[in-house]
């Protein structure tokens, strides 16, 4: 069931309306039924493997309190009596007895997450590598959202041996936390605290014609994003990237921009669809985008895309690491032979590398995910924090203030051109192929001909003018900047358009409307792209 | 509160006549992009017509509706559409009987063999057509029953939306306010002067090819058609035009045999290419379809076989 369907918003209606008629304290089985709807919709096997999953975390998740809990009464009954040694041997055991069973729900969803995802690709590797018969799980379908909740489960346990939440004693509640509709496509990354309580509340809520609204209004443009202008500028992205051994310089540069484009207004449109329809049932799903072309450098970018993702990670696998007993040795050992600050740098950079490449990995099996999306971005970052005194001269020398107006721009331009780089190996077959095509970038002799030659190639994706193509790419982009830019000004569009007459407001929600009727990429004669990171 | 609800309702009924409106206006830009003989059809007084004529472009190419109505007295008119397979000539002659009762309904039947339609076709074929279960139907069929995708193609607004980037809003008020009367006047027959010489197989002692089946949804198709006829006091007639390009000896040797055993009226014109005066030379538009001066000649031996067979 696509997200675009007219089943889904049939779907979504049925959901909402069901949501709103149950009673305040069931209706997270509303939720719980109409996610697995959603996933049985995609695969049935699916649904148990997550379950299983869920089931497994569930009752790890119960072990681990009652450890801790069991810690903690003998700690109130032998508080006076024990010794401090005693006590932080007792605290020590209970520890690793949770991580025991932490270890073990990591073992099992990252098992499953390896062996869905990254297995085939490596045993094909080694059986072209050393003509071997290894079997290559060619007819194992990837479950849907596996990269998304085997993580959030991991995060889950995690948090419930930390004391930050409270362990589940209703085995379906996880099983909706895992398999929720709104997030198990694409993310984002929820908490475990901040979703469930939203999910299983037991007062009764209402809708009010104002945030149903806003909520349609916000639905609505997640779809221009998605139809008008990821699907329709999606061709173009396609036709370069597919054929580029066809197309040179400004030809290649096109598809790059439009990739980033398709990119972007993909997956926050997939964002801004499934917060309208959280808004429908007053959930709100985390931030994970906040206008990120209008970074500064690339840490920042990193903070403003995909928030939720770097989050995870920062607190579950970077911190951690930072913590662990391995790097606080080594900080220590290199502050005393090297000095304080590559004491400091040192691990934190080595940390750094190791959280990027697995961001990368997660993206995908194979080495264009890992460099693009990985050890690319760990370079940008690590580059940018080591030259930030030449660049300070620089922009002193050029009269550049800090935070000013000029400045910014080009740090943004710079931050967007560096990721548009970055992105030709995530959307590239391979790494070879990323390679090539950027090479291809110097080929020819720059002209609009190499232009010219994306819109009127074979493949007969792009039917009318390239004038008219190219203008539609331009407005789609100035309407893309233009949104992020009055949110970047803490502009709330959708209550500002609340409160025009209702005139103006009628037009408004016409132009929607019909923009997503004309403009979007529907029916027999377009060829539809599922969101991008559905294949995650 | 009463007020609030009741201002409510209005502001919510005010918005949805005006999406009626816009919607009805862009369906009407949508489907007026092309015209099409669908059109015109629409413009014949009613009950006026006596003899309709269904099938791909090869029909509306070789019979000169107007010739018909004008020399011969037979008011005509071209009913076809491009690549109309069988399955849509029984929905385009059912479409056609809410309006006209014909004597004579002739169908071409080039396209009896399995082809594909293309959603350029469908486009084409559909986009003057007026919101109809005929055209519902017809699409549903076209698509395997496919609900979903015969709504789509139903409305020109969704069908048609992905020409957004061909779109010239200048031409098409121009084409809007502009007379079509001329247009009407050929009563669905394309007029084309160009001449294109083509070489003819079948006179060339070639062309027999493989053997096909009729496929069954060409003979449910039939079937339907010569039904509708007959209940309707229609006469039915089925005829190849000459054009052999996409047409063998054994396909012809098929199709007689069928139209034989089944009692239907059917003549291939390409066994008398030399009575009705085919010039490969000069009757050609293309290798597929005949120009003007092939298709006076067509229609003068298609008017001469239907007295011959006491159908005129």
């Amino acid at each position: 069931m696509s997200l675009t369907s007219f089943y889904f918003l049939i779907f979504v209606l049925c959901t909402v309306l069901l949501y709103y008629a149950a009673p305040a304290k069931y209706r997270w089985t509303v939720l719980l039924a109409a996610s697995v709807v959603f996933y049985v919709s995609y695969s049935i096997v699916g649904i148990f493997i997550l379950s299983a999953t869920a089931l497994i975390t569930y009752f790890s998740a119960l072990r681990i309190e009652k450890i801790g809990d069991g810690y903690k009464s003998w700690l109130a009954e032998n508080k006076q009596n024990a010794s401090r040694e005693e006590r932080h041997a007792r605290k020590k055991a209970s520890q690793s007895h949770q991580r025991r069973y932490v270890a073990f729900v990591v073992t099992v969803s990252v098992g499953l997450l390896f062996l869905f995802k990254y297995y085939g690709y490596f045993a094909s590797g080694i059986n072209r590598a050393f003509s071997a018969h290894l079997w290559t799980a060619e007819n194992l379908l990837l479950p849907l959202g596996i990269s998304f909740y085997s993580l959030q489960l991991i995060g889950y346990v995690i948090d419930v041996s930390r004391g930050i939440t409270k362990a589940e004693k209703n085995p379906l509640k996880v099983i909706l936390y895992g398999s929720f509709f709104l997030s198990i496509m694409q993310g984002p990354f929820n908490r475990y605290n901040h979703l469930m309580p939203q999910l299983c509340r037991e007062e009764k809520t209402k809708l009010s014609f104002y945030k149903f609204k806003l909520a349609v209004l916000k639905i609505s443009w997640g779809y221009i994003k998605k139809m008008c202008i990821a699907d329709q500028i999606g061709c173009i992205a396609r036709e370069v990237f597919t054929n580029y051994t066809n197309y040179s310089g400004l030809g290649i540069a096109l598809g790059m921009i439009a990739f980033a484009v398709q990119l972007y207004a993909d997956f926050s449109g997939y964002m801004d669809i499934i917060c309208g329809i959280g808004e429908l049932m007053g959930i709100e799903m985390p931030q994970n985008f906040r206008q990120p072309f209008f970074s500064g450098n690339m840490s920042e970018f990193w903070r403003r895309w995909h928030i939720t993702l770097g989050a995870w990670l920062k607190d579950y696998i970077f911190y951690p690491i930072l913590k662990s007993k391995a790097f606080l040795k080594m900080n220590k050992g290199l502050s005393k032979t090297l000095g304080k600050k590559a004491g400091e740098r040192i691990p934190t950079y080595l940390g750094m590398f190791i959280l990027w490449t697995l961001i990368g990995a997660w993206h995908g099996a194979g080495f264009n995910y890992v460099f693009g999306v990985g050890i690319l971005q760990f370079i940008y970052i690590v580059s940018g924090e080591l030259t930030k005194p030449l660049t300070d001269r620089l922009n002193k020398l050029l009269h550049l203030k800090e935070g000013s107006l000029p400045l910014r721009i080009i740090q943004s331009v710079r931050c967007t051109l560096l990721m548009i780089f970055a992105w030709v190996f995530f959307n590239s077959s391979s790494f070879t192929a990323a390679v090539h095509m950027l090479g291809r970038l110097f080929a020819g002799k720059p002209g609009l001909s190499q232009i010219q030659a994306v819109f009127y190639s074979d493949s007969g994706i792009l039917s009318g003018s390239g004038k008219i193509w190219l203008i539609y790419i331009v407005l789609c982009v100035l309407v893309l900047l233009i949104a992020d830019f009055l949110h970047e000004k803490d502009v709330f569009i959708r209550e500002k358009i609340e409160k025009k007459p209702y005139v103006a407001r009628v037009l408004v929600y016409l132009t929607i409307v019909f923009s997503i009727i004309v403009f979007g990429a529907y029916g027999d004669q377009v060829d539809v792209s599922n969101f991008i990171y559905f294949n995650f | 509160m009463k007020k609030i609800y009741l201002r409510r309702t209005a502001k919510i009924i005010a918005f949805i006549l005006c999406f009626i409106v816009v919607f009805f206006a862009l369906n009407a830009l949508f489907s007026d992009m092309y015209s099409t003989r669908v059109r015109s059809f629409y413009h014949m007084e009613k009950d006026s017509i006596d003899a309709i004529f269904f099938g791909p472009s090869q029909s509306y190419c070789a019979i000169n509706a107007q010739k018909i109505t004008e020399e011969y007295g037979i008011s005509s008119f071209d009913f076809c559409a491009d690549g109309q397979p069988l399955v849509m000539t029984y929905y385009y002659l059912r479409e056609a009987l809410k309006r006209q009762k014909p004597k004579v309904v002739g169908v071409e039947i080039s396209k009896i063999f399995n082809t594909p339609v293309t959603a350029e076709r469908i486009v084409y074929s559909y986009s003057a057509m007026p919101l109809t279960v005929e055209k519902y139907n017809s699409l549903k069929a076209l698509h395997d029953g496919d609900k979903t995708k015969a709504f789509e193609w139903f409305i020109p607004l969704f069908a048609n939306h992905s020409w957004w980037n061909q779109i010239n809003p200048f031409l098409l008020v121009k084409d809007l306010l502009s007379d079509h009367s001329a247009e009407y006047l050929l009563r669905g027959f394309e007029d084309n002067k160009a001449a294109e010489p083509v070489e003819i197989e079948f006179l060339n002692g070639g062309g027999y090819g493989e053997i096909q089946q009729i496929p069954d949804y060409s003979i449910d198709a039939l079937n339907d058609i010569s039904e509708l006829c007959r209940q309707n006091g229609i006469k039915l007639i089925l005829f190849k035009t000459p054009v052999a390009a996409d047409w063998t000896i054994n396909d012809s040797k098929t199709v007689k045999e069928y139209m034989s055993e089944n009692g239907f009226t059917f003549f291939d014109m390409n066994d008398n290419l030399d009575e009705i005066g085919i010039d490969p030379e000069t009757d050609f538009l293309n290798k597929l379809h005949l120009n003007t001066k092939g298709a006076n000649k067509t229609t003068d031996y298609l008017v001469r076989k239907l007295k011959s067979l006491n159908i005129f």
